[in-house]
């Protein structure tokens, strides 16, 4: 009974797809390369040698071929419209990484996918109790849901500028998230050793001097969308949580995204401060910090996962004993002393 | 009107009330041998004896029943019994029958406004309850509670975790202050198909709190429309539940966490929704071949064989500690990987026009030093090799050995001052120890940009 049955399709689908998008990887950054689809070394580039921003686009076909094999074999349920909006995501990457979509335009896209979500029939509908609300009207709950999918969305995307980071958060994520679907709702629960299956496959290419490739907007774009789904589904209030009994929803959301909020939020009030327009790209982000002071890539973002994975199994392990305000401040002590220790 | 008795004893197992019109039963046991069956006109007290053999007597009542009553089909009322008396509820809840004194009447001043078809019906200390049900496209997961005084049903405020979207045509089981929930269907805020609830929920009556025990191990795979189908009866702290196409019905236990199934014996087979569990035996009506009365049947099922047993919820805590436990193997590897692939793996280093650099650091080269390390090809080369770079006529061979033992160790010292380590090593070559010859570590990737 271990993992409900699913622990042998899983480890398959995450080997599986693991080496699907290792090959698609290797192979889509050939035919990139000799179609001189590089990515150009600029200032700001963290890379000196070839590379192309494939990443995301293998990361998705070999997603997509091992969702169409789960969802054919019945282990896997899939939400439609979910799944619609995602791949509209994606599209939009991928239309960005060939011919630069403008930041305005993404940005309605970005709403588009949102509203196509939004028909999938989750929610955030309920506060779980922050500032003392709980159910909320429909139209501010559409109106949140947006916001947050959008949040979300970004959020990936601005942290996709290191060696393994964005993936490494995502994995992060999907770990965490896996676990409370695989309780609840172990109908969608291969959804997470694909997606994992389909980073690890990528983050060899990602790390590799010779054959360097990135996410691109493709892969950020579809994994921001996929943690945004995910994210709406924890805090749609009709969803059973195992982890209500330990932790408040929202607090759980934040923490496991913890990175990507924290370095956004931070590079919008610094860029604003600067009067800059917060979308700019420069190189005021955390883990340039790191990259600055001399960890290289792939130690820059096992720190920043370790770290961010550490302040939510803290948080696991008090909230039941201290609370909400407690756990925040506790928090918030943790990132000051980290900021000060490693990034400073 | 005085009583009329009638008593029919009929062959093992069986018994038949012939009626002139075909008409439905209301069935409610009375203790471990006895059991009431209500019809339009009158009530059967009917006792079965030890050997399963049964009597019964016919009261009619004294009174006609409310006209409310004559549209609808007798059976689809709730009976229960509370405190010495016996009461019926519309379907859908609201309106409220009291047998008493041989008669029906009605009691209360409501009608039936919210609705909760399929919602479950029972007493609890000096109340009536109706917890959850269906109706205007939404399911609902409120309880509410009869007051007696007012006659009108009053939504009672329930807090914790519960069922969201409401509880269509679920299971209900009553220990003592608990209430047990699972295998239901829910609407959806925003949608209007029927979604499956897979959890099991726990209401506790004294403290007015909601519970979500955990996931069901095997949850339903019925759609609604066949679910509704199922027979459930009520069998003391447990739930007899059957699906009409199976021969063997189970026995659940929430409290317990079990479910145990039981062959049937093709006993069950004309069992519906109206049945009740009386001592050993399962007491249901149905349809005689004729369609023309309806047969009550008798079934001992203390007799079946048990064929398979197993747990009602899966162990979610464990099913997480598990998971976790496995999630932080899978972080550990990942980070080992990491962290052992970046240490074996060639140090790469990147040769451009002015520098040589690599991830976190560079130095910047002269025209010499670029000549040289461009001649890497392989990771060694001879002396002789590197000599030949520097040939120049008019410089004797001791002034180009000169340059060239300069440049490379100032390249050396350059090189160590940054990255740590020795770039050129100079030994004598393995072929002919007369040769010198220098070598790059080989753990040193060098790539030169275009």
């Amino acid at each position: 009974m271990f993992f409900n049955n699913l622990l042998i399709p899983a480890l398959l689908f995450l080997v599986f797809t693991g080496i699907i998008s290792y090959f698609l990887n290797s192979y889509i950054f050939s035919v990139f390369s000799n179609n001189k689809i590089i990515d150009p070394i600029t200032s700001r580039s963290s890379h000196r040698s070839k590379a192309t921003r494939s990443g995301g686009l293998s990361v998705f076909l070999a997603i997509c071929i091992s969702l169409a094999l789960a969802s054919s074999t019945s282990a896997l349920e899939l939400k439609p419209y979910a799944f619609i909006a995602i791949l509209f995501m994606a599209l939009t990457g991928v239309a960005d990484d060939f011919f630069n979509v403008r930041y305005r335009e993404k940005f309605f896209l970005q709403i588009f996918a949102g509203i196509v979500l939004l028909q999938s029939g989750y929610l955030i509908n309920n506060f779980h109790g922050v500032f003392g609300i709980f159910i909320i009207p429909d139209w501010l709950s559409i109106m949140v849901t947006l916001f947050v999918f959008l949040i979300v969305v970004n959020a990936i995307n601005l942290i996709d500028g290191l060696d393994g980071l964005a993936s490494l958060v995502s994995i992060k994520f999907l770990i965490v998230t896996g676990g409370i679907i695989l309780v609840n709702y172990s109908e969608l629960f291969l959804f997470f050793p694909i997606i994992i299956g389909g980073l690890l496959g990528f983050l060899l290419h990602n790390f590799s001097s010779t054959k360097k490739v990135f996410l691109g907007d493709t892969g950020s774009l579809f994994i921001g969308s996929t943690m945004a789904f995910f994210v709406i589904f924890i805090l749609d209030g009709n969803s059973q949580i195992i982890t209500d009994k330990y932790i408040s929803r929202p607090l759980m959301c934040v923490l496991i995204l913890l990175y990507p909020l924290t370095d956004t939020l931070r590079a919008i009030i610094l860029r604003s401060y600067k009067n800059q327009s917060p979308f700019v790209a420069d190189r005021i982000h955390l883990h340039h910090r790191l990259a600055d002071k001399g960890y290289e890539h792939w130690a820059a973002s096992s720190v920043i996962f370790l770290i961010s994975g550490l302040i939510l199994f803290i948080n696991f392990l008090l909230f039941q004993y201290i609370g909400l305000t407690l756990c925040i401040a506790l928090t918030l002590a943790l990132m000051i002393i980290f900021y000060y220790t490693l990034f400073k | 009107m005085r009583p009329l008795l009638f008593v029919y004893s009929l062959f093992f197992f069986n018994i038949s009330l012939s009626q002139e019109d075909v008409e439905n039963f209301v069935l409610l046991n009375i203790d471990s041998s006895s059991f009431y069956a209500f019809t339009k006109k009158g009530v059967y007290t009917s006792s079965i004896d030890s050997v399963g053999n049964t009597s019964s007597v016919y009261r009619p009542y004294v009174d006609k029943i409310p006209s409310s009553l004559n549209g609808i089909d007798f059976n689809s009322l709730a009976p229960i019994r509370h405190q010495n008396s016996i009461y019926f509820l519309f379907p859908g809840g609201g309106v409220l029958y009291q047998y008493k004194n041989n008669k029906i009447i009605r009691i209360d001043e409501s009608f039936p406004h919210r609705n909760q078809f399929s919602g479950f019906f029972f007493s609890f200390k000096d109340g009536l309850y109706l917890l959850g049900g269906y109706g205007y496209w939404k399911a609902k997961n409120y309880l509410t509670k009869f007051n007696f005084k007012s006659g009108s049903w009053d939504i009672v405020k329930i807090e914790g975790s519960a069922p969201k979207g409401g509880i269509n045509q679920g299971s209900f089981v009553l220990e003592g202050d608990k209430i047990y929930v699972y295998d239901f269907y829910f609407k959806k805020n925003n949608s209007n198909s029927d979604e499956y609830n897979p959890n099991l929920f726990e209401l506790n009556l004294s403290a007015l709190k909601w519970i979500n025990k955990g996931r069901l191990q095997n949850p339903s795979s019925l759609s609604l429309e066949n679910k509704i189908q199922k027979t459930k009866i009520s069998f003391g702290n447990s739930l007899f539940e059957k699906d009409q196409k199976n021969n063997f019905y189970s026995l659940i236990t929430p409290s317990k966490n079990s479910v145990i199934t039981y062959s049937s014996d093709n006993k069950l087979s004309q069992l519906n929704d109206n049945a009740i569990k009386v001592g050993d035996y399962i007491v249901f009506y149905s349809l005689t071949a004729d369609r023309l009365k309806n047969f009550i049947s008798i079934i001992n099922i203390s007799s079946f064989k048990k064929i398979n047993e197993s747990t009602l919820i899966a162990d979610s805590e464990n099913l997480l500690i598990k998971y976790s436990v496995f999630s932080g193997l899978f972080i550990l590897m990942l980070m080992f990987f990491l962290f052992v692939y970046f240490n074996v793996q060639n140090k790469v280093f990147y040769l451009s026009k002015v520098s040589l650099f690599n991830k976190t650091n560079s130095i910047n080269l002269t025209d010499d030093e670029l000549i040289v390390l461009k001649s890497f090809k392989e990771n060694q080369l001879d002396n002789s090799s590197v000599l030949s770079l520097f040939s120049d006529e008019s410089k004797s061979s001791d002034a180009i050995v000169k340059k060239k033992n300069k440049i490379l160790f100032d390249l050396n010292q350059k090189f160590e001052a940054i990255f740590k380590f020795q770039l050129l090593i100079k030994k004598s070559d393995k072929k002919d120890s007369r040769q010198i010859v220098y070598s790059i570590p080989k753990k040193i990737k060098l790539i030169v940009e275009d």
